[in-house]
């Protein structure tokens, strides 16, 4: 297990330090002088050479990586151009409600998930099989924004059953803030449900194929026991593993539904600072929400090598 | 005897040929869905191809006397806020998105597969720097991801092309990096290098002409997701050319107009919904034909 142990968090600071290199690339892909760009045509040569200096861009780029994750580790992430603020507060301020949206979203559509791919593999090439094959493929090809505004049409232009918009804080007004995640929640974990279902699935197909199973089942364990006892906690493996993809594209997905239906998180932020050049929030954004990503890997990974021994020695 | 055996040798070995790929159509094209498919994309294509021919207006034509119509006779699917024809822009919409999808794939399948080769041939740091740097770019939202790139590199459909590239490329390689990893096993592989074949001919000769059935899968499913991430980020606004119509893009502008006319913004998601799942369905289709272990069962 220590040796497990090591070469996971060896490996995820590897990968994390990876992370803050394509972050720090990230502002040295703009074309042109990204100073001019940030200041505008009009700046006077002082303006440019304070901000130059300011990010650090009169350096060697050796040394600008140094002096930036150095900032990053001391907390200064740069200032945000158009709110005038300290970009890491920025962001910090925002990230609870998103984390919150982002793991409801999870919980809930990973367990609709195994449960529609554990039906469905169950009744393999049947009716309930083929109409949940489709609803996971069309789950899948679904635009989160786009399902996000016709949620908003129907459930709350045309029924009124939900606000059409807004974030008010559980701690608040409880049945407030419930009602006004449905919508975001539900837009967000239909395209996971269907990525779940589907990896669950063929993972239980596979399952249900290993001679353990015939052997349970050949020593007359009721159906149930077999399936639910003896493959499913197998076939789980590869599908929780797959949290840490799914929450990549949970990620996205929130972003775009914070953006229309107007909730104070870091996606919206982000991509507000997309649209007005303010690349240093941008640049923080990716960096954060990476590094985040990391490390919820690699809890998902000793969580799983510390429940199931043969993790560990692949 | 002899003679005419060898006269029939070559004769069998091409129908066994034939009846191999017969076998893999009639597997492709057993389910409904895959026909489904099959047919969605092709009419996707054939729109884009003849858009002039078959859009009843043209797409930009602006008539602020017909602003936000209903579906009539004159327009079946409507006009948008600026009295442009929604059906015909539907179907110039379908060029951006064929076009995505066959870029963003080229660029990310290009890139990806080549450092895949790299890092699956020669292993050692110079695989692991590639691996590492792959699981970096995966450990990121995609969609946050190409948000960054595209943004940085100034916006323009053509970086959202690079950008959407770099997004897909890791899976490519990640892929190709496996499946050279496993083919390179191959007593053939250690044939061809004990000859005296040079790494570039092993490489392309021997490695990447069997690794592509995989790789065939994951590119028809990504066809169907590049469409739905430039749709994503069109629909916020980076890499669109206005008048172009972009299908994220009616998305957005519908929008406002969600109480007067919600087709608008209904029917362009239609539209993506339709081309993605086509996509998939095919894309699972042509799995379960490649799968060996499904051989003979369906």
């Amino acid at each position: 297990m220590a040796s497990f142990l090591l070469r996971r968090v060896i490996q995820t600071i590897v990968v994390v330090f990876l992370v803050t290199i394509i972050s720090f690339l990230l502002l040295h892909i703009i074309p042109g002088d990204p100073v001019i760009r940030i200041l505008g045509m009009h700046a006077t040569k002082d303006q440019i050479a304070q901000l130059r200096h300011e990010l650090g861009l009169d350096l060697p780029i050796i040394q600008q990586y140094i002096q930036w994750i150095w900032n990053i580790f001391h907390g200064d992430f740069g200032k945000s151009f158009v709110y005038h603020e300290n970009v890491r507060s920025l962001i910090f301020e925002r990230f609870p409600v998103t984390l919150y949206l982002v793991s409801v979203s999870l919980i809930l559509s990973t367990i609709i998930g195994i449960i529609a791919g554990v039906s469905s593999a169950v009744k393999r090439g049947g009716a309930i099989d083929s109409i949940i094959s489709l609803l996971a493929n069309t789950g899948v090809a679904i635009p989160t924004f786009w399902l996000a505004i016709v949620g908003v049409y129907i459930f709350g232009l045309k029924l009124g059953w939900l606000p059409i918009q807004g974030y008010t804080s559980p701690f608040v007004d409880f049945g407030q803030s419930v009602k006004q995640m449905i919508m975001p929640v539900f837009a967000t974990a239909v395209p996971n449900i269907a990525i779940v279902a589907r990896q669950t699935r063929s993972s239980m197909l596979e399952t249900i194929r290993q001679d353990y199973v015939r052997t349970a089942k050949s020593k007359g364990l009721r159906q149930r026991i077999v399936l639910y006892k003896h493959a499913l906690r197998n076939a789980l493996i590869p599908v929780v593993t797959l949290v840490g993809m799914t929450l990549t594209f949970l990620i996205g997905g929130e972003v775009l539904v914070e953006t229309i239906c107007n909730i104070p998180g870091v996606g919206r932020l982000l991509i507000r600072a997309a649209l007005d050049k303010d690349y240093l929030i941008v640049q923080g954004g990716v960096l954060i929400i990476g590094t985040a990503i990391c490390i919820i890997n690699l809890l998902v990974d000793i969580t799983y090598g510390w429940i199931d021994p043969r993790i560990r020695y692949k | 005897m002899s003679e005419a055996n060898f006269e029939t040798l070559p004769e069998q070995g091409h129908n066994k040929r034939i009846s191999e790929f017969q076998r893999f159509l009639r597997v492709m094209f057993s389910r409904w869905v895959v026909i489904f498919g099959t047919i969605v994309i092709i009419s996707d294509v054939l729109g884009a191809i003849f858009a002039p021919q078959l859009a009843p207006y043209d797409p930009n034509k602006i008539s602020l006397r017909e602003m936000i119509q209903p579906p009539s006779a004159k327009h079946i699917l409507g006009t948008d806020e600026m009295g442009r024809d929604v059906l015909s822009r539907i179907i110039y919409g379908s060029r951006i998105a064929v076009t995505v999808g066959l870029v963003v794939v080229t660029i990310a399948g290009i890139i990806g597969m080549f450092l895949g080769l790299i890092a699956g041939y020669f292993e050692g740091w110079i695989g692991t720097i590639i691996m590492r740097f792959m699981d970096a770019l995966m450990s990121l939202p995609p969609l946050v991801l190409m948000l960054a790139i595209a943004v940085m590199l100034g916006g323009g459909l053509l970086k959202v092309y690079v950008a959407l590239g770099i997004g897909f490329m890791p899976t490519y390689c990640r892929l190709m990096c496996g499946e050279i990893l496993s083919v390179k096993e191959n007593d053939y592989i250690m044939a061809a290098k004990v000859i005296g074949a040079s790494h570039v001919r092993v490489m392309f000769r021997h490695l990447v002409p069997n690794t592509f059935p995989p790789l065939f899968v994951i590119i028809t499913l990504d066809l169907g997701f590049a469409i739905l991430a430039e749709a994503s980020l069109s629909f916020l606004g980076i890499g669109i050319n206005p008048p172009t119509a972009t299908w994220g893009a009616m998305i957005n502008s519908g929008q406002q107009y969600l109480l007067t006319n919600p087709l608008l913004s209904i029917v362009p998601g239609v539209a993506i919904v339709l081309l993605v799942l086509a996509f998939n369905l095919v894309g699972d289709g042509l799995r379960d034909a490649l799968d060996p272990r499904l051989r003979g069962r369906i």
